[in-house]
């Protein structure tokens, strides 16, 4: 190690000196201390419960480590002296975002009386990243320590909140900053992405068992894929390699894959409409914010046709026969709706899109993370929302919309109207 | 210098002295994080950030003397969620195998301020968090480690993959922008 800084280095520290070094904007630091007078102190009580696979023999081991959990958590809030003043002691969720307007491009919207509500806020123990839901639960995957990359399943029942961790070794792309885990359900099954071993796993959901493993090589790398699993009614089409654009068919029955095809570019994300599967492509590797080309292939013929380009298009989704896509730059995303019959049409959201979810008849999506907004797939009007924050990733399903946050470590439930 | 009276007492819930340890600390984060997200907005909001996450979880700081480190680590994390926020902006700066021990570079010729911070907006934020920990707050390599809680090698080497990408950009640059007078002469 040299002692000698280099050019650069030298370059840094005057272009660090040289940097102009202002006052904090008094009315940021007003409006932190604002929102400090309306957030309550942390007292770690989080409800885990470490389950066994169904049909474990162990239901009683399971009670004495719920037992055990809280018993050490009550020590950790005892040694760390964590109980309020008042005695009480639940983390409280901040109010609603109290960013400082600014008519700048990434300043919040104010936006009119919330037409939803949030049925339910449940802490977690991970900075969560992706979340599905299915087999009556809700499954969030995500990583204990944001600057590592080992990664946790946990499998929550939407009824009581208990949150289970699940007994699964596999690792985040990277680590929470880079990309989220891509999980799912088919077919009977979970299926994730895992950056130890390079892999899609198929998961049973019920005995936490790995049914199947798709190696993918450069998911031991980068990968900025959003999705890497979709479905049609016969067959899940997994990502093989996202750098290489290669796609296996992979058979439900016998987990056996078999070379689909192959675009051109790196897989940014994959859809299935029933009979045609899409695929946004980046024709830079490791960007998603170049011109990505969405491309169509017809399942029964393998035809790829490049449906359209645009700059920075990223989340797919399907709504009936028609696709609708993020598009457009960061601070004004754009969603696109390529429609059966008619021109594509573009229009805007008022802020940056996030994943795309149908369910209920609407387009469902986040804008700046710090709304839901349910949207109206024929008119492309906003018909529903309820401010959150920091959402990162959505799944609907049983008449609820569930949102992760991985700032606050939490997950909401949204009934959906 | 860290009043620890005074970060205990915010820690039993003392909104007072949290809000005097805040305006205290507020400049140095505010700057730490322009530097880190090159953005003025985005700073203000990883420095609210920062701040609330800090009141909430402060009776679960245990050695008040670590206050500041621990100030700095929310910090970065806000300024990473930022950064999500606009994770549009990631860029895979394409590399050149360069030696950054390599002595070729010449300091004051490379280091055009510009483009030594065009260049380094393209970096990805970790890269750019350590920079400006190491170079702006001069923290030694071990006060990084334990500020961003991640092992000492993680910060070399994502220091040194930031210097190699600058090193990388600002070479790219220069042939770049040398070409158009090679083909005049």
């Amino acid at each position: 190690m040299t002692t000698r800084l280099s050019g650069i280095e030298e370059g840094l520290t005057e272009l660090f000196r040289g940097e102009e070094v202002g006052a904090a904007p008094p009315e940021i630091v007003d409006a932190a201390l604002a929102r400090v007078a309306t957030t309550r102190q942390v007292s770690r009580r989080l409800r885990l419960v470490r389950t066994e696979p169904t049909g474990s023999r162990s239901r009683a081991f399971a009670l004495v480590a719920i037992a055990a959990a809280i018993a050490v958590i009550g020590v950790a809030i005892a040694a760390t002296g964590a109980t309020r003043p008042d005695g009480t002691d639940r983390r409280a969720l901040p109010t609603a975002p109290a960013v400082v307007q600014r008519p700048s491009s990434s300043a919040i919207a104010s936006l009119p009386a919330d037409t939803l509500r949030i049925g339910t806020t449940i802490d977690l123990p991970i900075v969560p990243e992706s979340v599905v839901t299915g087999f009556g639960s809700v499954w969030v995957a995500g990583v204990t320590d944001e600057y590592k990359s080992p990664a946790e399943l946990l499998r929550i029942n939407p009824s009581t909140g208990d949150v289970a961790r699940v007994p699964l070794s596999f690792d985040a792309c990277s680590n929470a900053f880079d990309t989220a885990p891509d999980l799912q359900v088919g077919f009977g099954s979970l299926w994730l992405s895992d950056c130890k071993s390079g892999a899609i796993l198929r998961v049973n959901p019920d005995t936490y068992k790995v049914q199947a493993s798709f190696s993918s090589a450069s998911l031991l790398h980068r990968s900025i894929s959003e999705h890497l699993v979709a479905f049609d009614s016969r067959s899940a089409f997994v990502v093989r390699d996202p750098r290489a654009g290669t796609i296996d068919r992979v058979d439900p029955a016998t987990s056996r894959a078999t070379p689909f095809v192959k675009v051109g570019g790196e897989i940014v994300d994959i859809a299935v409409d029933g009979s045609r599967l899409w695929v946004i492509a980046s024709s830079v590797s490791g960007r998603v914010d170049g011109l990505n080309s969405i491309d169509v292939i017809d399942i029964a013929t393998k035809r790829l046709t490049t449906a359209a380009t645009f700059d920075n298009a990223a989340s797919l989704a399907v709504v009936d026969r028609d696709l609708w896509v993020t598009v457009g730059a960061h601070d004004g995303s754009k969603i696109l709706a390529v429609t059966q019959g008619s021109s594509p049409v573009t229009f805007g959201i008022g802020g940056e899109a996030g994943a795309l979810v149908y369910a209920d008849g609407l387009v469902w999506t986040t804008r700046n993370r710090f709304d839901l907004v349910g949207i109206d797939p024929v008119s492309r009007e906003t018909v529903h929302h309820v401010a959150l924050e920091m959402v990162n990733a959505l799944a609907a399903g049983d008449g609820t919309m569930w949102a992760v946050a991985d700032t606050t470590r939490k997950l909401f439930g949204i009934p959906l109207p | 210098m860290i009043d620890a009276s005074l970060v205990e007492r915010a820690a039993r819930g003392d909104r007072a002295a949290f809000d005097q340890l805040a305006r205290s600390r507020a400049t140095t984060l505010f700057n730490v994080a322009r530097m880190i997200l090159r953005e003025d907005d985005l700073a203000g909001d990883a420095m609210q950030e920062a701040l609330v996450r800090a009141w909430r979880d402060l009776p679960m700081l245990r050695d008040v003397a670590r206050f500041d480190g621990w100030l700095h680590r929310l910090l970065v994390r806000a300024c990473y969620d930022q950064a999500r926020r606009k994770r549009r902006w990631r860029f895979d700066v394409p590399w050149t195998d360069v030696d950054v021990q390599s002595g070729e570079d010449d300091a004051r010729s490379l280091a055009d301020r510009d483009q030594l911070g065009r260049a380094l907006a393209r970096l990805p934020v970790e890269q750019r968090a350590v920079l400006v920990l190491r170079y702006w707050l001069d923290l030694s390599q071990a006060e990084i480690a334990e500020t961003l809680a991640i092992p000492v090698g993680t910060v070399k080497s994502r220091a040194n993959a930031g210097i190699a990408a600058l090193r990388a950009v600002i070479e790219a640059d220069m042939r770049l922008s040398a070409q158009p007078r090679s083909r005049t002469t």
